[in-house]
């Protein structure tokens, strides 16, 4: 019978007349669940074997607690993001949960604290990642919530918390503000602190985040240094949005003037849509910004779409005050267009080259900088050139930092590749001549090895984001020799929690990445630290001082041998592969 | 007749229909086929095989794709806008087929790359599921319930946190 099939050798056969929704390959009953709602999820859970892995992987990877009026309030926010729960008891059921696989919990709602605390102690969480206790949304929820709780849930999630995770009661309290925006809560009138509820355990704080207006921020600021010592603060994390579509901030509070006795050891900027120059210039001249030797500082704009260039504006207007930095830590938070990349890396390199006689650490994450094709066409080869020599990635100007000790840049790749109209190119510099033939010796092996060739460039692509997703969100206090922290991206537990409940076996709610395995994870990151050797060793040519280079989540460490020095590549996943 | 080069793809039946560059230039697949065989453009006509689509299906996504030719789609990465896109009423027209011709539409339009055809396709399916129970989707998709009866009542528990009630 003639069933139609090819007998193309290269691709699989399979059986081309469909009678059945079941008979859809995996991945596209995966498409077709992302346009179902929490509801729809529910019920095709339950509808056989085949379908409850696949619903449930949905259902159970963000969870978020929240009371209804909130929903009602954000509905456009939570949807299809988070599974929303609303009562504990059903998700915590008294039974013999033992295990519980999810990624994310956020909790919005205070009230469920007292009693998720008992099931954090009794349940292990596995493959959490983010842990993000909101729900503080109002002083009354403060006082019913003691450390000791706090204390007991930060020692049990503790194993699995990422940055998100507070570090201590304090922080978890003024921080519960930030993340209040998040649900679309209004600014002026949700964001007021109520410090006399942190009074009680005064003089602890090493760490405070604060997020408020401009001159709110400024008020708080004076009211934490009477509150706790100015000597106490020694970090502060200061979140400056200013949604200026929402209102606008007009009057700095006149009584708060620059404090001498502010002694900043840390300090923590997050700007978007940044305000008038003056307010800005009042806020760094109370903090001493001079001062400040560690700072990390992530800028973007809302607006940039519409060709807004006031993230420069800040960066070339407003932080020329600092010139005795030791440590930074640079972020981009928006995705700037290409005809503006000019502006942007002139602007934020000139952080770098504000300070290049005392950098000692940089941490670099150009939030994979975007180049749509169609831009592309627009600019200039010679432009383009510009983008992508040294330049581009402050490589230049890095090169300069003499003391620089420690580099991370998390998506040096990436951006790199961006300017490249495939990644071939870029792997092929060193890899292949103009015949497309593989010449170093190196890179052969690795190709050779790789067990799906036609896949091996894609591969990269798809590996690369996830190696470089752990290195994103690091700070100042971040230890690099703890950062090979390289694996397969996703991995997920395979333990099965109930024999009747065989759909909680772990889950990602990323893409499949099954084929991926870890042999060919290991070639390919192989492969990225071979091609990024050249670069390292050039730095260390360059730096004398330099010990620890993390390039995309590869780990790189200078050594001394007889007198010469060389950079390695440190990454288990890297030596277990050689 | 047009000079034009035509690309005819074939079907796996060895259907053959030519069309315009741009029209098959709507799946990533031929688009990049093309790119590669043909760096500096087509000189004459120009065939690709498809052999996982039959005749009668291709000829169904080549008219979705001469339709939308002109078409600008939501950026293939912004996956929110893709989600709350509604299908257009000439899309859910076009998709008004039997199961069968759906399910293959929608594997043509994922083997030819055609990113916004299977978006149509599979939030057509989603539609079919909305607002069910579990055994009106058993129904709809002739969908045998193989749970004991301990395993659904255990999976029905197991998800009531998040009814949404």
């Amino acid at each position: 019978m003639d069933n139609g099939y090819s007998d193309a050798p290269c691709l699989k056969r399979r059986k081309l007349s469909l009678a059945d929704f079941q008979d859809l390959p995996r991945h596209l009953y995966q498409h077709v669940v992302k346009f179902l709602p929490q509801q729809d999820l529910v019920a095709l859970a339950q509808v056989s074997l085949h379908f409850n892995p696949l619903c449930n992987k949905r259902l159970y990877s963000r969870i978020l607690f929240t009371p209804r009026e909130c929903i009602l309030l954000s509905a456009t926010l939570v949807y299809d993001y988070w599974t929303i729960a609303r009562s504990l008891d059903l998700l915590f059921p008294d039974n013999h949960l033992s295990a519980f696989y999810t990624r994310e919990i956020t909790i919005a709602d205070g009230s469920v604290y007292d009693s998720i605390i008992p099931w954090f102690n009794a349940i292990s969480f596995v493959n959490l990642q983010k842990f993000v206790p909101l729900g503080i949304q109002n002083p009354e929820c403060l006082a019913g919530f003691e450390t000791k709780q706090f204390e007991t849930l930060s020692t049990v999630v503790s194993p699995f918390q990422s940055t998100t995770f507070p570090q201590t009661f304090k922080e978890m309290i003024v921080s519960a503000h930030v993340n209040n925006w998040l649900y679309d809560y209004n600014i002026t009138e949700n964001a007021e602190l109520d410090l006399k509820a942190m009074t009680s355990n005064k003089g602890v704080v090493s760490s405070l985040k604060v997020f408020s207006s401009m001159k709110c921020g400024l008020r708080y600021l004076d009211e934490l240094s009477q509150l706790f010592g100015k000597s106490a603060i020694q970090k502060i994390d200061l979140k400056i949005f200013s949604l200026s579509h929402v209102h606008r901030y007009d009057n700095i509070d006149p009584e708060v003037e620059p404090d001498p006795m502010l002694r900043l050891e840390v300090l923590s900027m997050l700007v978007t849509a940044p305000m008038p120059r003056l307010e800005y210039s009042l806020v760094l001249e109370f903090l001493q910004v001079g001062k400040v030797q560690n700072l990390e500082l992530e800028v973007g704009c809302m607006d940039r779409s519409s060709g807004c260039l006031c993230s420069e504006e800040f960066l070339a207007n407003c932080c020329g005050g600092f010139r005795t930095l030791k440590k930074l830590v640079l972020t981009r938070g928006d995705y700037p267009i290409l005809r503006e990349l000019h502006e942007w890396h002139d602007s934020f390199g000139g952080l770098i080259t504000a300070n290049l006689g005392t950098l000692e650490y940089l941490y670099v994450n150009f939030n994979n900088i975007v180049l749509p094709v169609h831009e592309m066409a627009q600019v200039s080869l010679e432009s383009i050139e510009r983008l992508r020599n040294s330049s581009l990635l402050f490589m230049g100007s890095i090169m300069q930092c003499k003391i620089l000790e420690e580099l991370v840049i998390t998506d040096f790749v990436e951006s790199y590749l961006c300017f490249h109209s495939n990644i071939k190119e870029y792997f092929t510099q060193r890899a292949k001549d103009p015949q497309g033939l593989i010449q170093c010796p190196e890179c052969q092996r690795v190709f050779d090895e790789f067990p799906d060739k036609d896949r091996f460039f894609e591969a990269i692509l798809e590996v690369l984001p996830g190696i470089q997703s752990r290195t994103m969100d690091l700070g100042i206090d971040t230890c690099l020799s703890k950062l090979d922290i390289l694996r397969l991206p996703y991995t997920v537990g395979r333990e099965k929690i109930d024999p009747l409940s065989p759909s909680l076996g772990g889950y990602s709610d990323e893409e499949e990445t099954e084929e991926m395995t870890d042999k060919m994870f290991a070639s390919i990151v192989n492969l990225i630290a071979h091609c990024l050797m050249p670069t390292v060793e050039t730095l260390l040519e360059a730096l004398p001082k330099l010990r620890t280079v993390s390039l995309d989540g590869i780990l790189f460490e200078s050594r001394n041998s007889r007198g010469i020095r060389s950079m390695v590549c440190v990454s288990e996943v890297y030596q277990g592969h050689t | 007749m047009s000079d034009t080069p035509k690309v005819i793809i074939v079907s796996s039946d060895n259907g053959k229909f030519p069309v315009e560059q741009k029209v098959a230039e709507k799946s990533v697949l031929i688009k990049k086929m093309i790119e590669d065989l043909a760096p500096n453009g087509l000189e004459e006509d120009f065939e690709i095989p498809t052999p996982n689509v039959r005749s009668n299906v291709l000829k169904a996504v080549l008219e979705w794709c001469e339709h939308h030719k002109d078409t600008e789609f939501p950026d293939e990465d912004d996956d929110d806008t893709r989600k709350i896109t509604p299908v257009d009423d000439w899309d859910k027209n076009f998709l008004q087929v039997d199961q069968e011709m759906l399910y293959e539409i929608i594997l043509a339009a994922n083997y030819l790359n055609i990113r916004p055809l299977l978006d149509a396709g599979c939030k057509v399916v989603a539609e079919m599921i909305r607002g069910k129970s579990p055994e009106e989707i058993r129904k709809t998709f002739n969908i045998v319930n193989d749970f004991s009866p301990e395993e659904e009542a255990a999976i029905k528990r197991e998800n009531e946190w998040a009814e949404d009630r």
